[in-house]
């Protein structure tokens, strides 16, 4: 009897039918019985898992590259991403993290060595929208947040949410309490920043002037130490990247700059002092430095050299060493400008 | 359903006495005030750690993320100054490592084991579903509360970030690692396989029926190729162990991976058909035992005048044996020598599969020690799942060519057995470059010889 009453395997595809519709019912909120909904979920919850396995393979087998096309080609054709986004509140704790590695895959999926996601996510921009505001949620905010990671992969879309009014809340979302979102959130942040030169680089210069007033007055000056501490790490980071040199040379012109550099030399953090050196460095070693950074270096030429002779990795490191001898140099060779 | 808030700032909290202590964290106990409930919270400290930071963060996320009666979860994380503290549920019984050493010395009985790994059993299938590994499977990591129900604590490389228990332990996790890890974990692909918890899994089996790991009395590099080279180790068959669990040891520590079963199907063995509930392990075991505290304070009592006399009579212990600061630098040289074997052998593809090795072996040791870690040796990717694994690797060359290596090196048969003379190459090679220490030298010369003899030969023939 049984065999008469058993359906074809499903393919993919219908696998990806099946939850699209259930995922309309959980969105439509209909008030149907509850242990009719129950069973859906129970449904809704399965098929995610089989789609992942489809995606990431199994302990017994790997996943195979058409059936993958297959089953992205179909979540794209429709607004199966969007339903899921929208539903993903409505899932058990289990499910949600099915779906977001589901999600989080099909960024990588080629279909004809396309990636359709990326077109997708151009046609309906504001899914980021959600995606980022779901750090404001703290049962949502590993979920969206680990989705909106793999969504910025695609060039375009990093550059949406670049120039969206969202940059300036992760000022705020990485020094939220809870430090898996917060650090989760400062991931974030640092892939926009690092991930696609060219549109950080003119995202940069765009807004060079209020990025730059809250990076420090929020983020490097924070009392936070390890808001303080990721920051001084990531703006070395952008800082030392070859196209941001033209951002560069902007920063480490400006005065009020070097003394929150200076200031974080100070902290009584290693981690942090290290980390304020390979930015402070670029302010010595720049061969165009302006007379009020040169004014500021001499004033305090002697304290510094006094600092530098004491600072020193806990590891030997030659590359640290032989900045630490230039910039020495540079600061021992200043000379006033202007009094002679 | 609405979720249970655990606040984040350490004014709502009271912290007691500590219950556990690594290098760079200690787990305390703890009084959550709104609530009125006794935690524990691992307070681990940013300063100690001059690496990257996401690998903390990564870990503490997915252990926010377990839903399951036999995983230890974090309900709540937050930055306290430079310290993290993560604030977890309180295991008032400790760890089993605790509870064998004081007052099973000579391991549990059957009963009480099979319905210990049946939980564990559980909690590793769960996370292997996950895709998670925990990596670091033993008695340690078994904690079990005042109601006798077990979790399994410490996963992924928390495994050795969040490091807990006492110096005791600590030690033995160093000593004791390499007890626990499975041959082949010197060549599988992706580093660790899920396969190799299971290998883990049947040597805590061993560790819980005899009150310590098989080889745990001899120093780490010997434990190595002792795995490599004997026979898996059994029960002990002097005592009355019953064939099942004989079996569900052997299945567990068989050589090679594939025939090792699944997390999923082991939990149906027989062996488990007499596992009982956690209220008997609360019966049995919990009630005669003394407070957590005062467990962990009369380890290190004993430990202390262990110690003393052991260091001057017993001069074959030294390596495992000595105080504090040697086990330290004894630490500190072994990633170096790992990691000076991995470059030397990465042009040949044949280097492959000691990399792997070599990657989970300084991860361990790397963070137990805390100080020998270096920001461009970033070291877990290549063992962790594949999605992390490829975005990771973006920007690291070590990883990329790690994982592309290990591509290359999946396709050879023989995998494991060519790994075996790579990690035994790198011993002798490292060996001819300095003297480590008279002992370890005579050891591993009588054992190496014939292998290195073997390689030379295939090398010439390659060429």
């Amino acid at each position: 009897m049984k065999s008469l009453f058993k359906s074809k395997p499903r393919t993919p595809a219908d696998l990806v039918r099946q939850t699209r519709e259930l995922l309309i019912f959980v969105d439509s909120n209909s008030n149907t019985r509850e242990d009719k909904r129950q069973e859906k979920m129970a449904e809704l919850t399965k098929l995610l898992r089989e789609l992942k396995s489809i995606l990431y393979g199994n302990s017994e087998s790997e996943p195979v590259a058409e059936a993958c096309a297959q089953l992205t080609q179909e979540f794209f054709r429709e607004n199966t991403l969007r339903l899921v986004i929208i539903c993903l509140p409505k899932l058990s704790l289990e499910s949600r993290k099915d779906a977001t590695q589901v999600v989080a895959n099909l960024q990588r999926q080629q279909v004809h060595s396309r990636l359709i996601a990326s077109d997708y996510l151009e046609a309906n921009k504001d899914l980021l929208d959600l995606l980022v505001s779901g750090y404001e949620d703290p049962d949502m905010a590993l979920h969206y947040g680990a989705m909106l990671r793999e969504c910025i992969r695609h060039q375009s879309i990093a550059r949406y949410v670049l120039e969206s009014d969202h940059m300036k809340k992760f000022f705020d979302y990485i020094q939220l309490p809870n430090f898996d979102i917060a650090s989760d959130a400062s991931a974030t942040f640092k892939e926009l920043l690092t991930r696609h030169k060219s549109t950080v680089a003119a995202f940069l210069t765009k807004n060079y002037d209020w990025f730059f007033a809250e990076y420090n007055s929020k983020l490097l000056e924070s009392t936070n130490y390890l808001t303080r501490r990721q920051a001084i790490k990531l703006l070395g980071d952008m800082l030392l990247d070859r196209s941001n040199s033209a951002i560069m040379m902007r920063y480490v012109s400006s005065k009020d700059n070097l003394r929150i550099l200076m200031t974080l030399l100070r902290e009584s953090s290693k981690n942090i002092q290290i980390e304020a050196f390979h930015v402070f460095k670029l302010f010595a070693a720049n061969q165009n430095k302006p007379p009020e950074i040169v004014s500021i270096l001499v004033a305090n030429r002697d304290k510094l050299l006094r600092f530098f002779r004491d600072f020193k990795t806990e590891k030997e490191d030659e590359q640290f060493d032989a900045d630490k001898a230039q910039v020495v140099k540079e600061i021992a060779a200043l000379e006033p400008r202007d009094r002679s | 359903m609405e979720k249970k808030r655990y606040p984040t700032g350490s004014e709502h909290y009271v912290l007691y006495e500590e219950i556990g202590q690594g290098v760079s964290a200690s787990v305390c106990r703890a009084l959550c005030i709104p609530f009125n409930e006794i935690v524990a919270i691992k307070i681990l400290d940013f300063e100690k750690h001059d690496t990257d930071l996401s690998k903390i963060s990564r870990e503490v996320q997915t252990m926010s993320l377990v839903e399951h009666p036999n995983v230890l979860k974090a309900h709540c994380c937050f930055v306290n100054g430079h310290y993290l503290w993560v604030v977890m549920p309180f295991m008032a019984g400790g760890s089993f490592l605790h509870i064998l050493k004081a007052a099973y010395p000579n391991g549990l009985e059957e009963v009480v084991i099979a319905t210990i790994l049946h939980e564990v059993l559980k909690g590793l299938d769960y996370l292997h579903q996950q895709g998670h590994l925990h990596r670091d499977v033993k008695a340690g990591n078994i904690l079990v509360d005042a109601h006798g129900a077990i979790k399994l604590g410490d996963f992924g490389v928390s495994a050795s970030v969040f490091d807990s228990g006492d110096k005791q332990r600590m030690r033995n996790t160093f000593v004791g690692t390499p007890c626990w890890m499975a041959p082949e974990v010197v060549g599988q692909l992706h580093g660790y396989d899920f396969k190799a918890d299971i290998w883990s899994f049947g040597i805590t089996a061993l560790e819980l029926a005899h009150g310590h790991a098989p080889f745990s009395k001899y120093p780490p590099m010997k434990v190595f190729l002792m795995t490599l080279q004997n026979a898996p180790p059994g029960l002990d068959r002097e005592r009355k162990f019953s064939k099942s669990f004989k079996r569900m040891v052997a299945n567990c520590l068989v050589k090679n991976p594939s025939n090792r079963p699944a997390a999923k199907n082991l939990i149906k063995h027989s062996f488990f058909r007499q596992a009982r509930s956690n209220d008997y392990i609360a019966r049995t075991i919990i009630k005669g035992l003394p407070s957590l505290g005062n467990v962990i304070k009369e380890l290190k009592m004993k430990e202390a005048n262990m110690l003393a006399p052991k260091k001057i009579s017993d001069g074959q212990e030294e390596i495992s044996q000595v105080e504090e600061k040697k086990v330290h630098s004894q630490i500190s040289w072994l990633p170096k020598f790992w990691g000076s074997s991995v470059r030397r052998d990465f042009d040949g593809d044949s280097g492959s599969s000691s990399l792997s090795f070599a990657f989970s072996a300084s991860m361990e040791v790397q963070f137990l020690s805390g100080e020998i870690s270096s920001p461009r040796d970033r070291s877990s990717s290549p063992c962790r799942s594949r999605k992390s694994r490829e975005t990771e690797s973006r920007d690291e060359k070590e990883s990329i060519s790690s994982s592309t290596i290990m591509e290359t090196a999946a396709k050879s048969v023989h995998l494991c057995h060519q790994a075996w003379k790579q990690i035994i190459y790198s011993l002798t090679s490292y060996l001819r470059d300095k003297i480590v220490s008279r002992l370890l030298q005579s050891i591993v010369m009588t054992l190496m010889i014939k292998q290195r003899h073997q390689l030379c030969s295939k090398d010439v023939v390659s060429r």
